[in-house]
């Protein structure tokens, strides 16, 4: 079996940012073998803005574990329960609790309170959702003192490579994930606009595909083409939620279907790979003002009195959910 | 607000084992909210019973449903069911157990299997590798552990059972909920002006009224295509078999705790072991085999006396273009059909169920509940038919005509894919929605012969000799904890015998 076995000796991960560091800790720590080297080489030109803060969401802590990396102790990191998206706030937890088995927001729709008046986020979770913000420099920091632990090394530009890794985004029309000896990660295969702050969450989920998909023959048609469909997987929901929060309105048929869901049933509806909590689908949908009408049956065995005891105690403001 | 959502009157047609678990479940779940539930079944019109073996999911719909577990295997003359022997598939001869439950553990996020193949001409079969898969052959049997840190822990189990019996209990169950039951024959299908399904006019002149009907009434579908003719996807030309020959017959032998799919020449035959008797079918392909011929190969291969005349049934695989149209909805055999090659039948049925109660109204526009309800049932039917597909195309048998044509068969491009990747580097193309996962593939794949040419390089990180001494380990573990369950018969006659005096109805 040995004999078809890949020839991969250099890879080199192009980039400056925190993707490009994490992407070179990860494929060190994860497919780097005796014979291979894993270069870190910084972009002739970036075009990725450093925001103050990057977003760790919880499942994101712990690929950073094994890398040896406990964010939870790094300066200035912070718990925080929503991220920004352009004007709007996210909210990672679903607003308020079920009450006799019927989720809230069947309660909201059922009670009138689900109005293009007042928002999701008005109502506290029951259970909220956290996840950390790590100041970018601190996060940049760590991942550059980790790296040649893991076994990465730095490279002058223009070094030669069997492979590269791409994790800025690039100008143009969109790339395919893997081409030809080229593999777009995290923002460069899935370009953000208005949900910038997940960028990092697309680096560690295409990071994830990388892995499982990497090459392991000197053939790669079959890997490239496997990488490549399951970023698109998870891009799809990524650029849904883009789509959601634009003032364009919907393009794709399936963003249009979720916001009739959401407005005729209350519903989150399920598709594979989704990112995003029911939370966030439905703080993204609240904050552009999709308004709930539809709601389910069994809303209907709750009275009005404590329908609007229940939703009192979650309102922010009032006393018991503030 | 939004409009008031109609839906509070709901008929189901038809008894049979559809029809009796929509009518407990919804008026079980929504009973509360005043949805009132009638069926309307004619006791002249037998049952197809379709679903003898199921798969997991069913306990967790019974459960919901209040049902305990050790009366509804007696009533039902349940025995237990840890995943589906596939004999003569791959090659004649083979033989494999897809099982209820995970191969092995993966270590640092690499699949089990993948540390397997490094090692398979050492490591023997993966089967040694499934606590179920062991215990199945050892014909060894108990619930599995609460605590996760066991490998008995590591599978689930569904039932075998006599599904003209599930009918009759569930039956009981519904109408203690209210359920309203009609016996006559339906006569005529009325519309609305707007076309709308208004009512069902009975043989001897009684009218049933209703705002949803769920149409249960088998495969002609009276409501969802006699009446509002939503048309039917035919995939025959992926999956030719569309007869089947059923007979029940004496048991032989240990009470097995799994349920067997043969290979035949034109198809396939089930033996399926109840607490009674053995289940036994033969499906095929009538293209390739006389109706004659296929109960000849049925009756020749029984392991015991006949205990009724075989009964021929005629189905096309696939589904309603819509499940759901206008105010009708088919579940069961009236949506679709899958042959049972899977025991998919009764899962097909539940989660048509767990869609419409999940998406049942109390206002807004019950348009977008049917789309996204469809939405959701295709993806379960089109997931469900690759894999079916798959133990078709993944064989080296060509020693029949209808083997011949399977291997010349165009693939759907997803099954392509997948089956492309898998040979290459070991790796199962994943989703999140859908009946059979990763664990599901796997089985068939290695059972039906498709090796992957390579494993997961990560593997080669990990020292062989402690890497194949953790398998052998693993081996020796799982062997030990299969053999100290109680027998299958055992665990049975503890706690859910058939009484003997209802053995034989």
């Amino acid at each position: 079996m040995s004999a078809a076995r890949n020839t991969l000796t250099h890879v080199t991960v192009l980039g400056s940012g925190p993707s490009a560091w994490l992407t070179a800790c990860v494929l060190a720590r994860f497919v780097k073998t005796r014979d291979m080297t894993i270069d870190l080489q910084a972009a002739a030109s970036s075009d990725s803005a450093a925001a103050d803060s990057v977003l760790i969401r919880y499942e994101m802590i712990q690929l950073h574990r094994s890398l040896g990396l406990d964010l939870t102790k790094l300066p200035g990191a912070k718990q925080v329960n929503r991220w920004q998206a352009g004007t709007h706030g996210i909210q990672l937890a679903k607003p308020g609790a079920p009450l006799k088995g019927v989720d809230f927001e069947h309660i909201l729709a059922r009670s009138g309170h689900a109005t293009a008046a007042r928002s999701l986020l008005d109502y506290a979770p029951a259970t909220p959702v956290y996840a950390l913000a790590v100041p970018s420099t601190s996060y940049l920091e760590a991942l550059k003192r980790i790296a040649p632990h893991a076994g990465v090394t730095t490279a002058q530009p223009g070094a030669s490579a069997n492979l590269t890794i791409i994790t800025e985004p690039q100008r143009g029309s969109m790339h395919d994930a893997w081409t030809d000896d080229r593999i777009h990660v995290g923002p460069a295969a899935i370009p953000l606009s208005a949900t910038a702050a997940m960028s990092q969450y697309t680096t560690v989920l295409s990071l994830i595909e990388l892995v499982a998909t990497w090459p392991t023959t000197a053939q790669w048609d079959l890997d490239r083409q496997e990488y490549t469909r399951r970023v698109k997987a998870i891009a799809t929901p990524f650029r849904h939620m883009e789509e959601l929060l634009s003032t364009a309105g919907p393009q794709d048929p399936l963003v249009a279907h979720r916001i009739r869901v959401w407005e005729e049933l209350s519903r989150i509806i399920p598709v594979d790979h989704d990112p995003y909590t029911a939370g966030e689908w439905m703080s993204a949908l609240s904050a552009m003002r999709h308004q709930q009408r539809g709601y389910h049956v069994m809303a209907e065995t709750l009275s009005h009195a404590e329908m609007q005891a229940h939703i009192t105690h979650f309102s922010k403001g009032s006393q018991a959910g503030a | 607000m939004g409009p008031v959502h109609p839906y509070k009157r709901v008929v189901i047609l038809g008894g049979g084992t559809a029809g009796w678990m929509t009518a407990a479940g919804l008026a079980t779940l929504l009973g509360p909210a005043g949805v009132h539930v009638t069926l309307v079944e004619s006791e002249e019109i037998g049952i197809v019973g379709v679903g003898e073996a199921t798969l997991p999911h069913i306990r967790f719909f019974n459960e919901t449903l209040g049902i305990d577990e050790y009366e509804f295997m007696a009533a039902t003359r349940a025995t237990v069911k840890l995943g589906i022997e596939f004999v003569d598939w791959g090659r004649l001869g083979d033989s494999y157990i897809h099982p209820f439950g995970d191969y092995g553990i993966p270590n640092d996020g690499i699949g089990f299997h993948h540390f397997w193949r490094k090692f398979a001409s050492e490591a023997g079969s993966i089967s040694d590798y499934s606590l179920p898969v062991v215990a199945a052959r050892l014909g060894r049997f108990a619930p599995p552990s609460d605590n996760t840190r066991s490998v008995l822990s590591t599978y689930r189990f569904a039932y075998q059972f006599d599904a003209t019996a599930y009918a009759p209990f569930l039956r009981a169950h519904a109408e203690a909920r209210g359920v309203m039951r009609h016996e006559g024959r339906v006569s005529g299908v009325h519309r609305t002006d707007d076309g709308d399904i208004a009512s069902l006019t009975l043989d001897d002149g009684r009218t049933v009224e209703g705002d949803l009907f769920i149409d249960c009434s088998g495969f002609r579908g009276l409501i969802i295509e006699d009446a509002l003719e939503t048309g039917y996807e035919n995939w025959q030309h992926w999956l030719p078999c569309d007869r089947a020959v059923a007979v029940p017959c004496e048991h032989a032998g240990p009470l097995l705790p799994y349920t067997r799919a043969t290979a035949r020449g034109a198809g396939w035959q089930w033996r399926i072991p109840l607490q009674h008797r053995t289940g036994n079918g033969h499906v095929y392909a009538s293209g390739f085999l006389s109706a004659d011929e296929a109960e000849g190969q049925l009756r020749s291969s029984l392991e015991g006396r006949m205990l009724a005349e075989p009964r021929h049934l005629r189905f096309t695989t696939g589904k309603r273009r819509k499940l759901w149209n206008r105010n009708c909805v088919a579940i069961g055999l009236a949506g679709g059909f899958l042959e049972p090659l899977e025991s998919t039948s009764i899962y097909l049925i539940q989660q048509g169920i767990t869609y419409l109660i999940e998406m049942f109204q109390g206002a807004g526009d019950p348009t977008v509940a049917a789309a996204e309800y469809n939405r959701m049932m295709d993806l379960e039917f089109e997931r469900i038919r690759d894999f079916l597909l798959l133990h078709y195309v993944a064989t080296e048998r060509t020693d029949t005509e209808f083997w011949r044509y399977m291997r010349s068969l165009k693939l759907p491009e997803s099954l392509q894919e997948k089956m492309a990747l898998f040979r290459s580097n070991g790796r199962v193309q994943r989703y999140d929605h859908g009946l059979f996962l990763e664990a599901s593939w796997l089985a068939v794949y290695l059972g039906q012969r498709v090796v992957p040419k390579q494993y997961d390089q990560r593997v080669d990180q990990f020292a062989d000799d402690q890497a194949k001494a953790k398998l052998l380990g693993l081996k020796k573990h799982i062997f030990d904890a299969a053999s100290s369950l109680p027998t299958h018969e055992a665990w049975i006659a503890k706690h859910c015998a058939t009484p003997p005096d209802r053995l034989s109805a």
